[in-house]
């Protein structure tokens, strides 16, 4: 039988005004709302890693953090927000290259790279960042010419090729 | 002079120029007419629905034109909604998506804005379960697709 159109059934169907709602939501609700059904998880999925600022640790397991990951990576030209704040360095430096790796495929389709940051945030003073971080940080601020604010612990302005990005 | 709209099952409603034009819709089919005074056909908009919109219309008639807010934060707040809009908005689930579709189509934005707030207030704080409840939506996925995007979703969960 068919479903009777409805104005409820319309606008949740219309992106432009799922998009209008979604302002008013904060991460944890954007995550429900990924979870309700399929056509709901299509909308809601770019909406919600438009702002990865992970609150707490990402990764307690290896496979939470394989499926973080690979969610990320399918959302790379949806990030504007990046906060990577609450991230200890080990997952930091992962994420930073898993963030990156992209830019060195010279095959790779531009749409599917971080090149869309606003905000970047990448303070962290507990935990010196490790090795190759400050190098992806450097290619991530190369690629990102729409950034507006920028947010870095000292550590990283220690790094010559950060500075050279910036 | 009173502007006559016309609604699609065909109810007329004559309402006062400065309240029509409320309407960003309805603003520029008037400055493109110019002086005239046939009624405007709305076939997008139902009586009970314009009855809604048009009392809206009359109680914001004073307001100032809205300022876009360009600040690019990227989270805004829907529990600054004023008393009368948010007893304007007690209605049925179907009236207030109707008046959102009206406000979207008649280009009425703080209408829109109020509808949308309203909307984000009833997901806000629920499970997905519950979030299904409230819009009669059916989960179509599987249990293997769900406990999937939850590991994906992790970070974002308050703890």
């Amino acid at each position: 039988m068919m479903e009777p159109e409805s104005a409820v059934r319309t606008v949740l169907a219309t992106p432009e005004l799922i998009l209008l709602v979604s302002v008013y939501l904060a991460a944890p609700d954007l995550a429900h709302c990924n979870l309700v059904c399929k056509a709901w998880s299509r909308q809601f999925e770019p909406i919600l890693w438009a702002h990865f600022c992970p609150t707490h640790c990402v990764v307690e397991s290896s496979t939470a953090a394989s499926a973080v990951t690979a969610a990320m990576m399918r959302n790379l030209p949806h990030i504007r927000t990046l906060d990577l704040t609450a991230v200890e360095s080990t997952t930091l430096q992962a994420l930073a290259y898993a963030l990156t790796s992209p830019f060195d495929k010279a095959d790779q389709d531009q749409s599917r790279q971080c090149t869309n940051l606003r905000r970047l945030q990448f303070v962290n003073a507990e935990h010196e960042p490790r090795g190759s971080t400050s190098l992806h940080l450097a290619a991530l601020l190369n690629h990102n010419p729409l950034l507006t604010r920028l947010d870095l612990s000292y550590d990283f302005l220690a790094s010559s090729a950060v500075l050279a990005a910036i | 002079m009173p502007v006559i709209l016309v609604s699609s099952d065909a109810q007329e409603f004559k309402v006062d120029k400065e309240v029509a034009e409320r309407s960003i819709l309805i603003k520029n089919m008037l400055e493109d007419v110019g002086e005239s005074d046939s009624p405007i056909p709305l076939p997008n908009v139902t009586a009970a629905v314009l009855t809604k919109v048009i009392e809206y219309c009359e109680h914001h008639r004073n307001d100032p034109v809205q300022v876009p807010d360009e600040t690019d934060d990227p989270r805004k707040r829907s529990n600054d909604i004023e008393e009368w809009d948010m007893k304007f908005m007690q209605v049925d689930q179907e009236m207030l998506f109707e008046i959102i579709l009206a406000a979207n189509y008649l280009d009425i934005k703080p209408l829109l804005d109020v509808g949308c707030k309203t909307v984000a207030n009833i997901i806000k704080g629920k499970t997905p379960e519950e979030i299904r409840k409230a819009f009669n939506i059916v989960n179509d996925f599987t249990p293997e697709e769900e406990a999937q995007i939850k590991k994906e979703n992790e970070w974002a969960e308050d703890r």
